[in-house]
């Protein structure tokens, strides 16, 4: 979202030069929170609330961070009980030597992550965001967003038993 | 090699992305042995351009010239100029109605005899409204209470102890039916008793999403997800009084719609019921036959989008008098949005004709509907319109005087729009950290009144910061001003507010540089600006003392831990995990950096902690306590808790912090710093100032430092956009905003500065120490006690003063001073700039010096008049 923001065509806001980056990242960011299904539709709704406020949005130095908190406001009016994300299967990975290896356990293992802890494990190893980024998401410390790496892969290699 | 957590969770990215790709927003109807394309089914006309989603957006694809229906602001009879009455395209606009439908009062509800609360269920019985059930943060409630308006008071009703989570709920003439996940519950105000329905047979296969009452039957609707994306709608009725649902074969498939949430149902005259699958379409259902219609859009086919895409189209369906009605919401690409009443013709067209409110409306309206008014209640822009279904007139009005938010009980109840609850946290507060709201709001429809003047639509703004206003006047109150309670404390009244980059000032803290990840320490400082780190996974402390740091192993601290605080005597303060508590609760323990006793906990206050939730940890004179995030309406930290765990010397007994503390407290008008002396200093008052840039409040409890200097530093985060703050308050009520650049972060405040993290390391700021310019009256003085006051010419006073303030004056670099000559209103006036700092950047102050001429023709300088610090950094205009 960071960059100038040029007018052009009358004066309309060229919108996705605003939000393009940002929504990619967002999306990214709401489906490991909440997984595929409600991620993609709170996306939608944080998106729609950009076009709404875009002449503020582009004023802001932490629009992602702001968008994230529009999403999970949506959801929260949306969803009622749902509150553990179904996430997709793990597919089996090449890379990988033992072919007989649980494949799909690190998803399960990821759910019961806090929501938190969720994302910023997937978004810093998953997606190579940067702690700061990060933390400009979710509005926190980027000393929170260690400890949630920290403690997530602590929680994710106990689970899955896994010694490196 | 087995593939690592980061290597499997790297691919598993890319799981994730494809599962959560953009997809193509179509839905299909299942029936008659054919699947029909629902933009085909629906939009016969090519005026409708095909749409494409991005992220479940609907964005048209492309651009093609207005139509005979565009919309436009102007020249488009069907709309009506931002916040006025919409006029039909007959012309006739109709007074009466307007009048109608404008005149009105809210009048706040008395205090409900319940708990504050969101998504209570409420229906209108014709005599009252039922409020039963919704959530808090402490969980789901099975209580309840009536409103009856033409007493203006509740009445308690019995408690329901089924208390569904999330429930639907339909008056059905007699009682009030509320449905939950596969069951419900009937109420009956009457006999004021609940009975409940039996669950459905399916179990935990689906649950209710939408419920309507038609023909005597309660009829609930749910949607299953298929694992291939599919989502399939059913359907289930009940009598009131049998004992099993009914349950109908699901014909609907529907693709990339969001039938999984709750939507409205509505119940036409023919004995259908209307329920919306997403945001424009939905699907007739007759509960006697079992028949579904084919899926069909809300929104108004001749809609002309001429500005190339829309962002957001939501209709919603309403009944009026047994017919289906839609409320559409549309959004243009010059971003004004509109909100209009479309009349259905005959069955699930419309006819295009009804006019339109004009203004922002936000996507969290909710719509609801009487047999006289429907109305969209939107509680981000704070305001409701009211519809006439007939005319298709509407009208925007103020603003309800409660405090409601998101889900909040909204029912039309006759002329009445009744606002109840909710959630107090539009868009700042993560999940887990809301507050529920006890207000009420009745909106009562004056019917031949004088209109309510619509208010304008006006798109929210970020408040106009007072960060970058030229320098102002610096002055120090020490009177006792309107508004200090105390005598001689300093109000923010005067304080001058600066812009510092100290960039160049960054040292790097050797010993915890870099950080890797997934192992970094936390870090918190001694008094005396020692920097200790705490790695959890190693169980140990570093304490960055010099000449060589020290390392300190945690005996027994337990698991996942982390640094919060060094208390007095230089004991350091974890949360932490032990063997038996169970996550997410923690303890609080305490662990002596030095002596005997080191790397011992000493105290532990066990389970004190309830860890993940948004609690931020504060140093009191006592101990830590915490703070909630975030309060009420004006954003900020909520009630601090009582102490979790006290301050203990390295002996382990009580002791407390003597030393100065903050606190932030909000006013009427700002939030203010409050800086309280300790027991250590003298009965100094306590000092004020206005927190700049705080009109969001804040997002958890700011990080802070009362400094022995007598002033305080504080970093914060906006609430809203994101934006990070850090400011020296000086006690002359002087601030100094300083600059944080992006990708950095302040991590710690204290005595010594601030220590800011890059995303791979530590370093610590050195914040301004320099002191302020001398105020003008000392200057003066010591200026002529100096050097003599009496000059030949106005160059060589000039000359002489800038010479005099060059000497260093106690700051940390050098100042230099230049001066100007120019002519006020009472003479001459000498102007000296005094800039000080370690590069040539504006920061400093300016002087303006009056002078008169003596009888022996020599200048001398009369009074002297002090500005503010200057922008540092902005360049040597900036003082101009």
């Amino acid at each position: 979202v960071s960059g100038h923001v040029e007018r052009s065509r009358g004066g309309v806001i060229e919108f996705d030069e605003i939000v393009g980056e940002a929504s990619r990242k967002l999306r990214r960011a709401l489906v490991a929170r909440y997984g595929p299904e409600f991620g993609a539709e709170a996306h939608a709704a944080a998106i729609a609330y950009a076009w709404e406020h875009r002449e503020r949005l582009v004023e802001m130095a932490n629009p992602i961070g702001y968008l994230w908190r529009v999403a999970q406001t949506s959801v929260r009016r949306q969803r009622r009980w749902e509150r553990q994300p179904v996430l997709p299967p793990e597919r089996w990975s090449p890379t990988g030597s033992d072919e007989a290896a649980p494949l799909n356990d690190l998803a399960p293992a990821l759910a019961r992550l806090k929501p938190d802890v969720r994302v910023a494990v997937l978004m810093v190893h998953g997606y190579d965001w940067s702690y700061g980024e990060v933390a400009e998401l979710l509005g926190v410390p980027v000393s929170t967003v260690r400890n949630h790496v920290h403690r997530g892969l602590s929680r994710l290699r106990t689970t899955l038993e896994v010694t490196e | 090699v087995s593939e690592s957590i980061e290597q499997r969770l790297r691919r598993y990215a890319e799981v994730l992305d494809e599962a959560g790709a953009e997809g193509v927003n179509e839905v299909q109807v299942a029936g008659a042995g054919r699947e029909i394309a629902l933009t085909a089914a629906v939009q016969p006309t090519e005026r409708r351009r095909p749409m494409r989603v991005v992220g479940g957006l609907a964005v048209a694809a492309s651009l093609i010239g207005a139509a005979t229906y565009g919309i436009s602001r102007t020249g488009d009879p069907r709309v009506s100029d931002v916040g006025e009455v919409g006029v039909s395209e007959d012309g006739a606009s109709g007074q009466d109605d307007v009048a109608n439908l404008g005149g009105g009062s809210w009048t706040s509800l008395p205090p409900a005899p319940i708990s504050p609360r969101a998504e209570a269920s409420a229906v209108w019985t014709g005599e009252e409204v039922i409020v039963w059930g919704g959530r808090s943060e402490s969980g789901y409630f099975s209580d309840g209470a009536a409103y009856n308006p033409s007493t203006d008071s509740w009445r308690s009703i019995s408690p329901n102890n089924w208390a569904g989570p999330g429930s639907l709920s339909v008056w059905t003439g007699k009682q009030m039916v509320v449905l939950a996940k596969t069951g419900g519950a009937v109420y009956d105000p009457s006999a004021d008793a609940w009975t409940d329905l039996p669950n459905l047979d399916d179990g935990e296969t689906w649950g209710f999403r939408s419920v309507a009452y038609v023909d005597g039957l309660v009829v609930g609707f749910g949607a299953v997800n298929g694992g291939d994306g599919i989502t399939t709608v059913t359907a289930a009725s009940i009598a009131v009084g049998d004992v099993k649902w009914k349950e109908y074969l699901p014909t609907v498939r529907a693709n990339d719609l969001n039938a999984t949430w709750n939507r409205p149902a509505v119940a036409l005259a023919d004995g259908t019921v209307v329920v919306s699958l997403s945001d424009t379409v939905g699907v007739r259902f007759n509960p006697k036959t079992g028949a579904w219609s084919n899926a069909f859009d809300f929104s108004d086919p001749n809609v002309e989008y001429i500005d190339g895409w829309f962002v957001r189209f939501q209709a919603t369906p309403v009944a009026y008098q047994g017919a289906l009605y839609s409320v559409l919401r549309l959004q243009r690409g010059d971003g004004s949005a509109q909100v209009g009443m479309l009349a259905p013709v005959p069955d699930i067209g419309f006819d295009g004709t009804r006019p339109f409110v004009d203004g922002v409306i936000s996507n969290f309206s909710t719509v609801v509907a009487s047999e006289r008014r429907a109305y969209v209640w939107d509680p981000v822009g704070a305001s409701v319109r009211v519809f006439d279904p007939i005319s298709g007139n509407g009208v925007r009005v103020e603003s309800p005087p409660g405090r409601h938010d998101l889900s909040a009980s909204v029912v039309a109840a006759g002329d009445r729009l009744f606002i109840w609850g909710g959630d107090l946290n539009v868009g700042s507060v993560p999940e887990g950290a809301s507050q529920a709201s006890g207000d009420g709001s009745l909106w009562t429809t004056l019917d031949g009144n004088v209109p309510v003047s619509p208010q304008s639509d006006v798109p929210e703004t970020t408040p106009e910061s007072t960060s970058q206003t030229s320098p102002q006047t610096t002055g120090v109150s020490v009177s006792d001003p309107e508004g200090c309670s105390v005598p001689t404390c300093i109000t923010a009244s005067g304080q001058s507010i600066s812009t510092i980059e100290i960039a160049p000032m960054l040292t790097t803290i050797d010993g915890i540089d870099p950080c890797i990840p997934g192992a970094c320490p936390s870090i918190a400082t001694m008094a005396d600006g020692t920097v200790v780190a705490y790695d959890a996974s190693a169980n140990t402390l570093w304490i960055g003392t010099s000449p060589a740091p020290k390392t300190v192993a945690v005996e027994d601290a337990g698991s996942d831990g982390g640094l919060l605080a060094i208390g007095p005597d230089n004991v350091a303060y974890l949360v932490t995990q032990s063997a038996t508590t169970a996550d997410p609760i923690g303890d609080l323990v305490a662990v002596p950096l030095f002596g005997p006793n080191a790397g011992r906990v000493i105290h532990r206050e066990a389970e004190v902690v309830r860890l993940g939730v948004d609690v931020d940890f504060v140093s009191t004179a006592d101990g830590i306590a915490g703070a909630g995030c975030c309060g009420q309406v004006i954003r900020g930290p909520i009630s601090i808790s009582e102490t979790l765990i006290s301050w203990v010397d390295n002996d382990g007994r009580s002791v407390t912090n003597d030393t100065a503390q903050f606190s932030i407290e909000h006013t009427d008008l700002a939030w203010e710093l409050v800086r309280s002396s300790g027991k250590s200093e003298d009965s100094a008052r306590p000092v004020r100032w206005v927190i700049p840039e705080s009109t969001n409040g804040f997002r958890g409890m700011p990080l802070g430092v009362a400094r022995s200097d007598g002033g305080a530093t504080l970093a914060w985060y906006d609430p809203i956009d994101g934006t990070q703050h850090l400011a020296v308050f000086r006690p002359s009520g002087a601030i100094e905003r300083i600059v944080i650049p992006d990708g950095l972060s302040v991590e710690i405040v204290d005595e010594s500065g601030a220590i800011i993290f890059d995303g791979a390391r530590f370093q610590r700021w050195s914040l301004p120490t320099f002191t302020e310019p001398t105020d003008a009256a000392a200057f003066v003085d010591r200026y002529i006690a100096a050097e003599g006051n009496a000059h030949p010419t106005l160059e060589s006073l000039a000359e002489s003063a800038v010479s005099f303030l060059e000497r260093p004056d106690g700051c940390e670099f050098a100042p230099t001073a230049t001066a100007t000559i120019g002519q006020a209103s009472s003479g001459p006036l000498v102007s000296v700039d005094f800039r000080f700092g370690c590069d040539d950047s504006g920061g400093g102050a300016r002087f303006d010096l009056s002078v008169g001429q003596l009888q022996s023709g020599d200048w001398a300088i009369e009074s002297a008049t002090q500005r503010s610090l200057c922008l540092r950094g902005g360049g040597p205009d900036v003082c101009s």
